[in-house]
């Protein structure tokens, strides 16, 4: 968002700079632990004792914690499932959210009030795992990944949110679309929809991120290994200090070399592998961010 | 015609008496007459599904018992992974239940609802698991038959290495004579003379000074949770005297630096962690498991292995965690419901006679350990097979042939023996319902009035003040029930 | 059709122009009814003993009593006051803050590096976080206290001081979430008619003012959004971060109702009890949120609907 007009008074400029700092202290104290994290993993095992809270640069270079997880059989499967529930997931979060958003923002509809309350209520009250794990297996979803899929499907917290954007979309237009004919289906695809795109965007990263980094469903309703997503097999590394299963990649090393490996660093690379796909993606949706005030513009 | 009639009332005979010596207790597993088609038992055991040798190692185990003479079809039960006592116990809840499972936490409440089968009489008819349990599991059984296990008793020894073992006569001294004395000796001169930064660390963020107890606890007087007092009533160890003088000794060395600044933040990795890089001098673990794998790390790390010492004696002599004699941690059960409870518990017993030992203890053959003729050697991918699937102890393990190298480092099974020999039987009782909420206040007093004192932000006099608290949250409570419970 | 709005409409044919509307909201009602309100029935386990084989006993506000009965309970409860005011209240003007001071910028370089970089440490697990802020707050190794240390002061353990604990709680909760939070408003910022900037400006009014006077009451409902929908979760401090951060030394000082509820609940296997603790969660949660959003309605015309 650029401000165009006068240019800016010493007192702007010299405030503009002390936010830029701050910020700019704000982004060293959040990347410095994760570059140490980025460090560790790519460390020469032998020489990861050296590493210490603030190193950025790996001491000696290795892919081996890397090829370690890479190794495991069920590696790039998991991979595949945690893409096929995340975009899955997320197309059909937007498309229901979306719909009960808009439907919800209409005065006139029916229920409304009794809606809203309803919603809010099971926004706080959190059912419980049994009572959940019976219904899914009444379904018969045990064991597929639809149970993962469907989980959530509509985030309560976030459904209200998009509701404050699709509010924000001035009466007027719709009005102007009303008298025009057009129907309730037009006006939500044909106006809100292109209009609240950075909310649709920033909906579409939270519940992408929510399903990427989901594992505990995933561990209670998939009891077959090949349809395990990635952050499930990740966290058997780093939560359950499961060595045996990562050395499953047996046939990369010799006994001593896997001895040798160390573990700290080897969580380091999970960590990093779970996070590159967001890394990849949210830059991406940055740019929606611009772009969706030049469409759709109102002039009042 | 009346041959072939005779020829198949014998079989069926043979057949019948051959189920029932398995152990049935009266509920045939097969029609008699009929030819036995092999009773299918559904097993549940933890990361047994995903492992990739399973299928070759339920098939040697069939193979085995079925030469043995027992057949069975053992069928694995897929458990998504996760906390098993969490999976295990949803599964079971909502109603699948398999016929042989392994529990590690949450069978209590079931055997409660009568949904575990008794184990004692198949245990008393079995060939070899009767014989090859300890004491304390035998002890275990008669008090709580639902779970059925043999490993060494869970009991922590300290370790400490062995190149400064060597060079340090105080570490000899403790040995030959351990007592708090000689430990704190010992102590200072690693400090002194190894240049480690603290003579012992400890677990201290999920265990607070559990570790430390299992050198100490018994020298000032502690040995069971619940302890009989002079005047004939229980009382709670960790509010008697004993206690506050233990508590106080632990502050001299927190202070003096002897014991690690940071143990109250330590995780089992980074208590792991120091040892290796010799910022920690001695380290208790769990022997001997956890003794194992410190040595194979150590060796790697400084290149020399481990010395396990004893504990410290006063006025008593032994190793914690006080080793509970009510009932199994861990175990196997046999559902109540299920309908070949004696195949499923043919299969324990198998695995406990020296063909079922040999498989595993040994692993996948020609995989694990290859027979070269004149012994088993083990090869390099034996580290990734885990040898404890149906319990870790090597009681009546023999294979028929030497083996290439220990499969328990010595270090390890001298540490084990230590643990055999001074572990201490617990008294305790368990917390009736009512007091459940008042005991997890109680605990968590004494937890944080232990590492207030003995990180020195309070003085031992606050021992007293603990005391008082713990009594008014229940305590007395508690304590009256206690000696209701306890004889 | 315009002139089928002006007059009153019949019920029936209300229902033919907001059916559509009602159609729309379908899928989202069949998955609220499948994986909430059908559970939710199960919630009727707060009343009873849970028995696998066999019926459920009733057993009345037992649990709920049980629940309120541990003599730690108010310390509890007191702990999961202050560190969720201090996460909800005391954070919440925090991401609004950093989200403005992004907007400022003019260096487009410098603008997509922090909100590149800022969001990042919401991916880490706390188990992976208390890690980090131990070894950072390790009185002989951590950087926090060799920073003090060129100062000339004297290392302070944090982890294990029961007055400071709550703040490194606050300050790691900062640390993870302010880039993340801040994404919301960013969004809403974006939606700002630029042309109300530019007549500011032409009236000579300067960034701050700017800010104050166009932003924030722009940014003004979805603030208030967030912030009614967080105090439905008021009762819920944080159970990963405590769980991981939490040692012996400041159990009194920092242990929630979910800690508690965990302790109790899971470990002794007490799922009735720990259905009546969620219950509890949920019934203050409504209250909290239905009574800010009618205060908020009453004091600014709008609330969450």
């Amino acid at each position: 968002m650029k401000h165009k007009g006068k240019p800016s008074s010493l007192a702007d400029t010299l405030f503009r700079a002390a936010i830029g700092l701050a910020l700019l202290a704000v982004s060293l104290v959040v990347l410095v632990p994760m570059l140490n994290l980025l460090a560790l993993s790519l460390s020469d095992p032998g020489r990861v004792g050296e590493v210490t809270g603030l190193t950025i640069l790996p001491k000696g270079f290795s892919t081996v914690n890397y090829r370690v997880l890479a190794a495991n059989p069920l590696f790039v499967r998991s991979i595949i499932n945690a893409i096929i529930i995340t975009v899955v997931g997320t197309a059909i979060n937007l498309l229901v959210t979306s719909m009960a958003a808009f439907a919800l923002t209409r005065e006139r509809l029916p229920g409304r009030r009794f809606f809203m309350l309803l919603v809010i209520v099971i926004m706080v009250f959190e059912p419980g795992l049994i009572p959940e794990y019976l219904v899914i297996k009444k379904l018969g979803l045990m064991n597929s990944l639809w149970s993962v899929i469907l989980y959530k499907t509509v985030n309560v917290y976030y459904l209200i949110i998009l509701m404050r954007f699709f509010e924000e979309v001035p009466a007027s237009l719709i009005e102007a679309a009303r008298i025009d004919g057009a129907g309730y289906g037009t006006i939500f695809m044909k106006i809100m929809l292109p209009l609240a795109k950075p909310a649709i965007a920033t909906l579409g990263l939270f519940y992408g991120v929510f399903h990427w980094n989901e594992y505990f469903r995933a561990s209670i309703y998939l009891s077959d290994p090949d349809k395990y997503p990635l952050q499930l097999i990740l966290r058997q590394f780093v939560v359950l200090d499961d060595t045996a299963s990562l050395i499953g990649s047996g046939a990369l090393f010799s006994y001593d070399e896997a001895a040798r490996l160390d573990y700290g660093a080897l969580k380091a690379s999970t960590i990093i592998v779970a996070m590159l796909p967001v890394l990849i993606i949210y830059p991406l949706i940055l740019k929606y961010y611009t772009k969706g005030v030049m469409e759709g513009g109102v002039k009042e | 015609m009346k041959k072939s009639i005779a020829t198949i009332i014998a079989l069926a005979a043979i057949v019948a008496i051959g189920v029932q010596s398995a152990g049935a207790t009266g509920t045939k597993e097969a029609a008699p007459g009929a030819p036995t088609a092999p009773a299918t038992v559904r097993l549940v055991l933890k990361d047994l599904d995903t492992d990739p040798n399973a299928a070759q190692f339920i098939d040697l185990i069939e193979k085995g018992m079925a030469e043995a003479g027992v057949n069975v079809d053992i069928e694995i039960v897929k458990i998504p992974a996760g906390n098993y006592a969490e999976k295990l116990s949803l599964m079971i809840m909502s109603g699948d239940v398999p016929d042989l499972i392994y529990f590690q936490g949450g069978d209590d409440k079931l055997a409660a609802q009568g949904i575990l089968e008794d184990l004692r009489p198949y245990v008393n008819k079995s060939r070899y698991f009767k014989s090859l349990m300890d004491a304390h599991s035998v002890q275990r059984l008669e008090s709580y038959p639902y779970l059925a296990w043999i490993a060494p008793p869970r009991v922590r020894t300290p370790v400490i290495r062995r190149d400064w073992y060597d060079s340090l006569p105080s570490a000899k001294a403790v040995t030959a004579n351990p007592s708090v004395d000689t430990y704190y000796a010992l102590f200072k001169d690693l400090v002194a003379q190894k240049g480690t930064k603290y003579g012992i660390s400890v677990t201290g963020a999920t265990n607070g000074v559990e570790e430390l107890d299992a050198i100490f606890d018994a020298c000032f007087g502690i040995t069971s949770t619940w302890m009989k007092g002079s005047d004939g009533q229980w009382v709670y160890s960790r509010v008697t005297p004993s206690e506050k003088t233990k508590l106080e000794f632990y502050a001299k060395l927190y202070k003096e630096g002897l014991l690690d600044p940071e143990y109250l933040t330590k995780k089992w990795d980074s208590k792991e962690q120091v040892f290796y890089e010799g910022k920690a001098g001695i380290i208790p673990g769990v022997a001997p498991g956890s003794i194992d794998v410190y040595v194979n790390k150590m060796i790697k790390a400084q290149g020399t292995d481990l010395v396990a010492l004893p504990p410290a004696k006063g006025k008593a002599q032994g190793l914690t965690p006080f080793v509970d004699v009510t009932k199994e941690a861990r175990g196997f059960a046999i559902a109540s419901t299920s309908k070949v409870k004696a195949a499923a518990f043919a299969v324990l017993d198998f695995i406990w006679s020296p063909a079922g030992l040999k498989i595993a203890k040994l692993g996948m053959p020609g995989l694990h350990y290859v027979d070269d003729g004149k012994q088993y050697v083990l090869t390099d991918k034996y580290s990734e097979w885990y040898n404890g699937w149906f319990g870790d102890s090597f009681n009546g393990f023999k294979a028929d042939k030497p083996l290439s190298r220990p499969i328990v480092t010595p270090a390890a099974t001298a540490a084990g023996d230590l643990a055999k020999k001074y572990m201490m039987p617990d008294k305790t009782i368990l917390i009736p319902e009512q007091y459940i909420t008042n005991w997890d206040a109680m605990t968590n007093l004494y937890k944080e009035y232990c590492a207030d004192i003995v990180t020195g932000k309070q003085p031992i006099s606050a021992f007293d003040e603990f005391v008082a608290k713990w009594n008014k949250a229940g305590g007395t409570d508690v304590t009256k029930y206690a000696n209701t419970i306890l004889k | 059709m315009r002139n089928a709005m002006l007059k009153p409409r019949t019920l029936r044919t209300r229902f033919r122009q907001e059916g559509f509307l009602l159609v729309l909201l379908v899928p989202a009602l069949v998955y609220f009814s499948v994986y909430h309100l059908v559970p939710m029935a199960g919630m009727t386990l707060a009343f009873q003993d849970y028995r696998i084989v066999g019926p459920s006993q009733f057993v009345g506000l037992k649990h709920f009593k049980m629940l309120f009965s541990s003599p730690a309970f108010f310390d509890v409860l007191k702990n999961t006051l202050i560190i969720s005011s201090m996460k909800i209240i005391l954070f919440f003007p925090l991401p609004l803050l950093f989200a403005l001071m992004v907007n400022e910028l003019r260096s487009v370089l410098l603008r997509k590096f922090v909100q590149a970089t800022a969001y990042l440490p919401h991916f880490l697990s706390w188990v992976v976080i208390a890690g980090v802020w131990i070894s950072f707050l390790s009185p002989s190794t951590g950087g926090a206290n060799q920073a003090r240390g060129l100062v000339g002061l004297p290392p302070v353990d944090y982890m294990t001081s029961k007055s400071a604990i709550r703040w490194v709680l606050f300050a790691s909760e900062t640390w993870r979430s302010l880039g993340w939070d801040s994404i919301i408003y960013l969004a809403a910022l974006m939606r700002i008619n630029p042309n109300l900037y530019e007549s500011a400006e032409m009236d000579g009014a300067g960034a701050l003012q700017k800010a104050w006077y166009i932003t924030i009451p722009e940014l003004a409902p979805t603030m208030i959004t967030v912030l009614i929908l967080n105090l439905g979760f008021f009762m819920s401090a944080g159970f990963d971060q405590v769980f991981n951060m939490m040692n012996d030394s400041v159990i009194s000082a920092v242990d929630i109702l979910d800690t508690y509820i965990y302790r109790i609940g899971l470990l002794n296997m007490q799922y009735s009890f720990s259905t009546a603790a969620n219950l509890f969660k949920g019934a203050i949660g409504l209250v909290l949120i239905l009574g800010t959003h009618s205060a908020a309605k009453r004091v600014t015309g709008k609330g969450l609907w």
